[in-house]
């Protein structure tokens, strides 16, 4: 087993500059979380709740470098890193795994998605055709490859910039003393709240799918922490927003706190922007779903040679349509989130373990050369 | 892009003819004419008086082989003074060239052996103003008909030797010349050779306008989109060869192509480089907000009406509903009604003879919209809507866009009416995949949005000055890509020097 | 493009089909802009709402139409008026929702849970209490132009803009979940041809317990925002002053810890003296820092009496809990709640006033 063998050869054309790692990382760690995860990061800590982003966001970063060290060692992406640290069977195990994680995090943003929609905007909602309607163009977009889900990426950000704007109304309105600067939970407090957050910053790991298609690996990496950044300081904004606007136990009534701050949004020729917002919100989620059914048909394709993308994506959106359209109850999708966030979490606790195999294994290597 | 299956059997003329054949096939046209001169020179002229200059025969034809003896047709090619005598005996020369409006002379009728005389008759229109992308100040010109007079009104804007010309003749029946014209040095090959090879896979009967070259060269025939980029200003064509792009002129058409093009382009008049920078950029970005608003104003309408009345603050509220009131049909029929209707008048308006037709059809539709919204059939705030969005379609400096605006509003009307503005953004977002993975000339089309190019950004949404674009733009990939040294344009003087 | 032509097209037939959701058009619907609720008994309420009918023409005056229900839940009362209508009855649009004295009394949670829990209802709704029956106030015509709805609203945003402090659901939601403070509402009352502002409504939680006479809120206002309108008259040596707020600023200060904690409330007020009834605007020069001090006493003594009053009945619109908790942590409601009666607070008010009047 050398380097070169683990190499995953892309052909020029479809490589992306180093600068859309800022965007991918980006879009994919911000999704539907972003309208309500306030009330669950003040459920443990309460308003100190912005310590545990910080937390969080300051893990996010060092789950980063160690992603990139892990990549750098290999060379590859995350098929060949199972691959070359599990040997094939337990690999290809855990790859198939993380095939599925990848899909259930398509899911979760999917059909939280829809949920969202049914309540605020259409009860009636037929989850059938919207799904179906949703999962075409997921389609559309992830036949056209990694290329065409950045440019989807780089628009995300850019429509996401002018909805911060308008946070600009709750501040307005807000109480800045809920903001007064007091550590009233304990550091176990701080860190559940951390874990809760864990959710909104899921994503980022799926650079372990894309790092081969980056042109210049090097120069990518400082993007991606920007990436990383700029994600931890729009949850920090909206959740000081929330935190302003909301008195702290009213946070717990409600349920989409960025949601209902758009109600308030108020100019001559528009009033309650909540139905634009959510709308708009499509442009949020969409790289979500787009990068997760990626890199989820990525990894048999990666796996077995014969097999072709396109079929593997025809497959797994199935599953979604057919996964989504079965979530019918509010309680189910909570549960789901719940499962997909403990998920997400250990997966993140993965992540270190893989680290340290990887050192183990170049270790081993090493001196079996010698 | 359609893949052509190129089959050399199945060749229109047949191959294996001989002149007698020929001769025999043109003598039932009526205007065909066989002109035997039987004096001190014996010969025999043919040629098609359609196509013919008469004063070519009589001045310099005629004389020369009526006073002279001549006993070979290369003593004829000494003494005619007309330009591009030649004396062959390839019978599909023959053909070519009788066809062209040569003519042709033998020492015998159905000799082998002939002299082809070109003696075409200048008829095309005179240069005239531009008619589809008129601006006040500027240039006057506008491509006609002919092919030579085109690339002489580039070649006079543009005295570069390296500005090349390839020719080819596409059109198994119409035989159409299609130069291509792009400056070397600055164009980039892989595209050049792109744009030939996709030329010379064209297999089709006739070509009859630059839009057939449009559709047939597009790498997305399914897009509604065109991809590159059509005009009918010379001085157009110049500044995009400039750029390091290719124009492409087809004998008898008006327009002339550039590619590769981008979608933001198609929104950038020649206006926008003939007035100070701030006008220009604030007119470009009135021009993109006049298409969004085209494109999304009715569905808008529709979504909000149908689904979200909560957004209609209180006072606008009551002038929608008041103009309403009396409306028996949902907002999604009203608007499909009216917006059909303008479409009629617009396409009515096309097809009348002059450009006052347009404008009557203009008329037409405020009689008739008067009429609908006192008849009860629309309301009045839709009736504005509706025209203003007609209207800001009519904005775009390239016609071809304009149509495609025409069209994609009604599936955004149909997204409205399905998931009011979740169904909107849901189109949306299907145009920006379309868009993302469309390409012109194996370019990306979305550029500079995606990939995101700052550098062409400065000629995008906004045009900065001159001594700002000191790059050519990244999307042609250019050989040479300085246009001037932008370390000099920058020197500034100080206060007092 | 590998997808074929047909299979999206039977998609978007298809979904054309089968897709479309229930709607109607904002002209079939019933706009309600004002609803009232009222106490009948223990068990049964009175729903009314006022439906707004849009004139057809520009010149046709709007009216509206009352619609009310007797039920004992509101989701029946709901149900109820749906049966009394010719259109669906949407409430998207509602901007202003009136309970009864008698109900305010009661209890509002029900009310005001509903209102929370609606997604189509806007945050920014105005909410009152009406002196006497809601729908007796709701029917009669107050302006010949405007509606009953159009007329509240209008009366809100003016005085909002003077002398009375913000208020509407979220605001009063922020304080009705919120612990250590309580919600206040606009007090409204119908005299003959007319309603007026007739005070602030203090709340304990969801109950109705006290109401600020319409003459002290600008005290209240100047104790709970800052706010740079409205006026305040004062009898000076027998004559009227009155006194045009131009800035006014408070702040509050915490001392002491969690078991004796010290508020402190300094309130700067900056105005322009303007009416001076019989007073010689020279004299009135001369006059200004007596006017000062007068002011300052004035507000000084009606705060403190209105503070002794918030304490006396252990209700706390000022949110002092609330400040207790953000700044010293560690809260406990119940220790709070002991102490509140008995709190220190201190209220400190400057006056400043700049000029009076534009003949010298």
């Amino acid at each position: 087993m050398n380097k070169a063998k683990h190499n995953v050869p892309i052909p020029e054309n479809l490589l992306i500059t180093s600068t859309m790692v800022f965007f991918l990382i980006h879009s994919m760690q911000v999704g539907v979380g972003l309208l309500g995860f306030e009330r669950y990061i003040a459920m443990a800590a309460g308003y100190d709740a912005w310590i545990s982003i910080l937390i969080a966001g300051l893990v996010i970063h060092l789950l980063l470098w160690m992603i990139y060290r892990i990549l750098e060692l290999s060379g590859g992406d995350l098929v060949s890193i199972h691959e070359f640290v599990f040997g094939k069977y337990i690999g290809s195990l855990m790859n198939m795994v993380f095939s599925l994680y990848f899909l259930l995090l398509s899911l979760t943003v999917l059909r939280t998605f829809i949920e969202v929609i049914q309540v605020w905007v259409f009860p009636q909602l037929n989850v059938w055709w919207y799904a179906l309607a949703f999962l075409v163009m997921v389609y559309y977009f992830v036949e056209g490859g990694l290329r065409v889900i950045t440019g989807m990426c780089l628009i995300s950000v850019l429509l996401g910039l002018p909805l911060l704007l308008f946070k600009f109304f709750p501040i307005q309105l807000g109480q800045v003393d809920n903001l007064y600067p007091l550590i009233d939970h304990s550091l176990m407090d701080l860190l559940a709240s951390a874990k809760t957050t864990t959710l909104s910053f899921l994503g980022f790991e799926l650079l372990l799918m894309f790092y081969p298609f980056l042109k210049n690996q090097q120069e990518s990496k400082k993007w991606a922490h920007f990436g990383a950044f700029y994600t931890t300081m729009i949850y920090l904004a909206s959740a000081l927003v929330a935190f302003v606007y909301y008195s702290e136990e009213q946070l717990q009534f409600v349920t989409w706190g960025t949601i209902s701050m758009w109600k308030i949004v108020d100019f001559p020729f528009l009033q309650r922007f909540e139905y634009a917002g959510i709308a708009l919100w499509a442009y949020v989620v969409l790289p979500n779903i787009c990068i997760g059914l990626w890199a989820a048909s990525r990894i048999p394709k990666r796996m077995f040679k014969k097999i072709k993308q396109r079929y593997v994506i025809w497959l797994y959106s199935l599953i979604l349509l057919v996964a989504s359209a079965l979530l019918e109850t509010r309680s189910m999708i909570d549960q789901l989130n719940t499962i997909t966030s403990q998920i997400g979490f250990y997966v993140l606790l993965y992540i270190p373990f893989l680290f340290v195999m990887m050192l183990f294994m170049k270790k081993v290597m090493k001196r079996d050369e010698n | 892009m359609w893949k052509w299956k190129k089959d050399k059997g199945d060749e229109f003329p047949a191959q294996n003819e001989t002149i007698r054949d020929i001769m025999k096939q043109l003598k039932q046209s009526k205007d065909f004419v066989t002109y035997p001169i039987d004096g001190e020179t014996k010969c025999v002229l043919v040629y098609f008086k359609t196509m013919v200059e008469p004063k070519i025969i009589n001045d310099r034809i005629l004389p020369a082989l009526k006073q002279n003896a001549l006993h070979s047709l290369e003593e004829m090619k000494d003494i005619i003074s007309v330009e591009g005598l030649t004396v062959t005996d390839d019978i599909n020369d023959f053909r070519q060239r009788v066809m062209q409006g040569h003519v042709i002379v033998q020492m015998k009728e159905n000799d082998k052996k002939f002299l082809t005389i070109p003696a075409v008759i200048a008829e095309k229109r005179e240069v005239s103003i531009p008619e589809v992308e008129f601006s006040v100040v500027g240039p006057k010109e506008a491509f006609v008909e002919s092919l030579d007079t085109n690339i002489n009104l580039v070649r006079k804007r543009l005295t570069l030797p390296q500005l090349m010309v390839k020719e080819l003749s596409i059109g198994k029946m119409t035989k159409t010349r299609v130069a291509i014209l792009f400056v070397d040095g600055i164009a980039n090959k892989e595209n050049v050779n792109t744009v030939m090879q996709r030329l010379g896979d064209i297999e089709y009967d006739q070509i009859n306008d630059s839009s057939y070259i449009t559709q047939m060269i597009a790498d997305n025939s399914n897009s509604p989109f065109p991809q590159l980029l059509d005009t009918e200003r010379p001085d157009r064509v110049t500044g995009s060869l400039v750029e390091g792009k290719i124009a492409i002129l087809v004998d008898g058409s008006p327009h002339a192509l550039t590619c590769p093009t981008t979608v933001v382009e198609f929104f950038s008049a020649s206006d926008d480089y003939f007035l100070p920078w701030h006008l220009a950029s604030a007119f470009r970005v009135i021009r993109l907000f006049a298409v969004i608003f085209s494109v999304l104003s009715t569905p808008l309408y529709v979504a909000i009406l149908t689904y979200h009345h909560e957004m209609i603050p209180q006072d606008l509220l009551a002038t929608i509903v008041s103009s309403r009131a009396d409306i028996p049909f949902p907002p999604i029929l009203e608007v499909i009604v009216l917006e059909l209707t303008i479409e009629l008048l617009r396409e009515a308006g096309a097809r009348l003879p002059t450009k006052v037709g347009q404008t009557i059809g203009i008329v037409g539709g405020i009689v008739i919209g008067t009429a609908a919204v006192e008849a009860g059939l629309t309301s009045n705030v839709l009736l504005i809507i509706v025209a203003l969005g007609a209207l800001a379609s009519f904005t775009t400096p390239v016609y071809q866009i304009g149509n495609t605006i025409r069209l994609v509003r009604f599936p955004f009307l149909i997204g409205a009416q399905l998931w009011g503005l979740v169904g909107v953004s849901m189109v949306m977002a299907f145009f920006i995949a379309h868009l993302i993975r469309l390409q012109s000339i194996g370019r990306p089309f979305f550029a500079p949005i995606y990939p995101l190019r700052f550098r062409d950004l400065k000629d995008a949404f906004i045009r900065l000055p001159f001594n700002k674009q000191s790059k050519r733009p990244i999307q042609t990939r250019p050989v040479d890509s300085n246009r001037f040294n932008q370390k000099r344009a920058n020197e500034k003087r100080d206060v007092d020097e | 493009m590998k997808i074929n032509i047909a299979l999206p097209l039977l998609l978007i037939v298809s979904i054309l089909l089968t897709g479309c959701l229930p709607h109607e058009s904002v002209e079939e619907v019933a706009l309600v802009n004002l609803a009232g609720v009222d106490y009948v008994d223990e068990e049964y309420k009175k729903g009314t709402v006022a439906i707004h009918h849009y004139g057809r023409t520009k010149e046709e005056i709007p009216s509206e139409q009352y619609l009310s229900y007797t039920a004992k839940s509101l989701k029946e009362i709901a149900s109820g008026l749906e049966s009394k209508s010719p259109r669906p009855i949407r409430m998207g649009k509602l901007s202003f929702s009136l309970y009864g004295e008698e109900l305010a009394r009661n209890d509002l949670s029900d009310s005001i849970d509903m209102l929370a829990r609606d997604p189509h209802i806007g945050r920014d709704v105005y909410l009152g209490i009406v002196a006497g029956d809601t729908q007796e106030l709701m029917e009669k015509k107050y302006s010949e132009n405007e509606t009953t709805a159009r007329y509240l609203i209008g009366l809100m945003e003016q005085n909002e803009k003077n002398n009375f402090p913000t208020t509407n659901l979220h605001r009063f939601l922020f304080a009705y979940y919120g612990k250590g403070m309580d919600g206040f509402l606009p007090y409204l009352k119908s005299e003959g041809d007319e309603v007026k502002i007739a005070g602030v409504a203090l709340f304990k939680e969801a109950l109705m317990v006290d109401v600020i006479p319409f003459t002290d809120v600008f005290t209240f206002k100047m104790l709970i925002e800052n706010f740079n309108q409205g006026v305040q008259a004062i009898e000076f040596k027998d004559k009227n002053v009155v006194m045009e707020n131009i800035g006014s600023r408070v702040k509050y200060k915490l001392e002491g810890n969690n078991n004796k904690p010290k508020f402190i409330i300094n309130i700067n007020i900056t105005g322009i003296v303007s009416e001076i009834s019989d007073v010689g605007s020279l004299e009135a020069k001369t006059l200004t820092p007596e006017f000062e001090k007068e002011f300052s006493k004035y507000f000084e003594r009606n705060g403190k009496k209105m503070l002794a009053k918030f304490q006396e009945g252990k209700i706390d619109p000022l949110g002092l809990g609330k400040i207790l908790k953000n700044r010293r942590g560690n809260f406990d409601k119940k220790v709070w709640e002991q102490q509140y009666p008995t709190v220190p607070i201190e209220l400190n008010i400057k006056v400043n006033i700049v000029e009076s009047g534009i003949s010298a």
